[in-house]
């Protein structure tokens, strides 16, 4: 029995994170960016993307199976000037054509800055979608001290508005706090209603300690409101689409195909992540970058090839195999849990050993509600 | 003869004639080349039963839009007439009474549509005569508007449903496609969307009611101002709407 899922060195698909700036316009509770102030230039250098660029093509080149997923995060991206995206862009055309089929780019912003050109100029990079986020719950996004809702829900609909004219779909990531717990439906239908054929992704808050408690939640508490929206999404999910989780436990469940796994479930992300900081840090992802360990080396004097090889992540790697042997031994959700992220277990025991808090949501999810619900009991996927 | 539509309620350019005298319509209906004449429609306050049925034979597609029914025993005696007229019956929910009506003709093999008009609509009675219209094993005549609003609903497609049989019939007769039309399809969502981007601004920055309605993807708060108490609501009659239309029981 494998460990973790093999990985096919030749043709794999890396994530990188690219944190452009740490300025946004909304002040979100649960954002580690706004709250984990360091110090440093508030935002990326034409010199550091040049010189990222530089190692991507680098990277792309000796890996000719490869392929890089650009994900412009933040802070918000969109509060760079369009000449530093359209220089990237320059640079591409100009010095990378080569390797640009094997680069794709994406995006997460907040939307509040969208405007036409802006919706082009991510159009002229490739982009068809955008990642966003929401919360009808006054008070957990917007700009201030009090977390201005009206104003960041007022231009964030203006945003996808002008994103969706302009031909780019606009996919919501919604995140679950305890103040969403009090009715999940009614949530659930508000964010449907909203983006009747967008992608809706739920997504546990994660807190730093002494952070807002009153928002915080725990794994079963997620799984229950989980539960609640599939019991509605599965027997209408023709009408609702694609909501995730739920999409992607489908897909591993029935279909058997477990190539949509997000990097927590993934088991894999020892191998297909890294995150690159304002100053060309790079870091396993954007998480272990916030908090500041996993930490690779500076794109100045590290390649991209070395921070994927770094004997860093062998403990990482190595974690699943430990975790399979013991704590994970008899679990029938393996194939789709993989003990959830590492950082969960480096966090309060400083090793990777053991498995995320957060997987026992998704056994609880899957045993309560998923297997009821749908009459179809979960079986290894690789047995 | 100048074809006329001024008056028309929905509006100067909907493409058919109106008239309200029986005269007028006699006249109507005799012109020559008839088929090739936008529909007629005759509208009168007379009740069904009582609206003289002495119309010359004609190829002229003639719509019956009567605000009253009143007895059904006073007309369901003319059945063959409505059927030798080819005649299309529209009722108005304005009288309670139209529901049932409804269901009488499209039993007798008439084709009917209702029409929503009433100040405050009864959304349980909208929802039985759904209820008939979709599910009803007996052979029956097809009721707007939920015939072609049916077929032409998708479950992951968001456009309101038209609740006004008279402009569903009359996308019908301009299609080509004819009762496969889009029915729902009034006027392009998307655009619709946009000029109401302020309307849907505040139904969701408000979180009004209608932004958390399980069926705010077929009427995007059309009816908010007449959303109804407990049970008889918009809410549920058009939960009950999706539910029909996503029927695999049903034969579309
Ligand atoms: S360390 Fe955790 S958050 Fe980071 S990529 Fe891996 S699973 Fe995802
Ligand atoms: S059905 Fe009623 S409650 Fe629902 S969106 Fe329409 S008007 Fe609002």
């Amino acid at each position: 029995m494998s460990c973790h899922r093999e990985i096919e060195h030749a043709g794999l698909v890396r994530t990188l994170i690219v944190k452009t700036t740490r300025l946004c316009t909304s002040n979100c509770a649960y954002c580690d960016v706004v709250s984990r102030k360091k110090p440093g230039p508030s935002s990326m250098s034409d010199d550091v993307a040049k010189n990222l660029l530089q190692r991507v093509a680098e990277y792309l080149r000796a890996k000719p199976d490869d392929a890089i997923t650009w994900i412009w995060h933040g802070g918000e991206p969109l509060l760079l000037p369009k000449a530093f995206y359209r220089k990237v862009l320059e640079s591409i055309r100009e010095q990378y054509a080569d390797v640009s089929d094997r680069l794709h780019f994406d995006m997460q912003s907040n939307l509040m800055v969208m405007d036409r050109e802006w919706a082009e100029l991510l159009q002229d990079m490739g982009l068809t979608s955008i990642g966003s986020s929401y919360d009808p719950e006054p008070g957990i996004r917007g700009p201030g001290e009090s977390r201005r809702s009206d104003i960041y829900n007022k231009a964030f609909l203006r945003g996808m508005r002008i994103a969706e004219d302009a031909g780019l779909s606009v996919g919501i990531i919604y995140v679950v706090t305890k103040k969403s717990l009090a009715n999940p439906l009614e949530l659930f239908r508000h964010l449907t209603n909203l983006r009747p054929d967008g992608a809706l992704k739920f997504n546990p808050v994660l807190l730093p300690e002494n952070r807002f408690p009153e928002l915080r939640i725990t794994p079963e508490e997620y799984a229950d409101f989980l539960g609640a929206v599939f019991a509605e999404w599965w027997p209408n999910r023709q009408r609702y689409g694609k909501i995730d989780p739920f999409q992607t436990l489908v897909q591993c469940i029935i279909e058997k195909d477990t190539n949509g796994l997000v990097c927590v479930d993934s088991g894999i992300c020892a191998h297909t992540h890294a995150s690159i900081s304002l100053d060309g840090r790079i870091a396993q992802c954007g998480r272990s970058d916030d908090w500041d360990v996993m930490s690779y080396g500076n794109i100045r004097e590290c390649s991209l090839l070395d921070a994927f090889e770094s004997p860093l992540r062998l403990e990482m790697k190595e974690r699943y195999g430990s975790l399979r042997a013991g704590e994970c031994s008899d679990c029938r959700f393996w194939d789709i849990c993989h003990g959830g992220c590492p950082l969960d277990s480096l966090q309060p025991r400083g090793h990777f050993k053991a498995p995320s808090p957060w997987s026992a949501a998704q056994r609880r999810f899957i045993e309560e509600y998923f297997e009821p619900i749908t009459g179809i009991c979960f079986q290894s996927v690789t047995s | 003869m100048t074809v006329t539509t001024a008056g028309s309620p929905l509006g100067a350019d909907s493409g058919y004639e109106l008239v309200s005298d029986p005269a007028r319509a006699r006249e109507a209906l005799s012109l020559r080349c008839g088929g090739c004449l936008p529909p007629l429609l005759y509208e009168t306050d007379t009740p069904l039963g009582e609206v003289p049925l002495d119309f010359p034979p004609s190829a002229r597609q003639l719509w019956l839009y009567a605000h009253k029914p009143g007895r059904p025993a006073t007309w369901i005696r003319k059945r063959r007439e409505f059927l030798d007229h080819r005649l299309y019956i529209l009722l108005s929910d304005r009288d309670p009474f139209s529901f049932t009506a409804a269901r009488i003709l499209s039993s007798l093999g008439v084709p009917c549509g209702l029409r929503q008009e009433a100040e405050q609509p009864d959304w349980e009675a909208w929802a039985d005569l759904l209820g008939y219209a979709a599910y009803a094993a007996v052979p029956h005549a097809p009721v707007e508007p939920f015939a072609s609003a049916m077929r032409s609903y998708r479950p992951e497609r968001a456009r309101p449903f038209c609740m006004d049989a008279l402009a569903i019939i009359v996308r019908q007769s301009r299609k080509p496609s004819g009762p496969d039309a889009d029915a729902t399809d009034l006027s392009n969502i998307r655009e619709r969307e946009m000029c109401d981007a302020e309307r849907v601004d505040r139904f969701f920055l408000d979180r009004h009611p209608c932004s958390f309605c399980p069926a705010w993807r077929v009427c995007m708060g059309t009816y908010e101002r007449i959303r109804g108490e407990g049970e008889n609501t918009c809410s549920v009659f058009f939960r009950e709407w999706m539910e029909a239309c996503e029927c695999p029981a049903i034969e579309k």
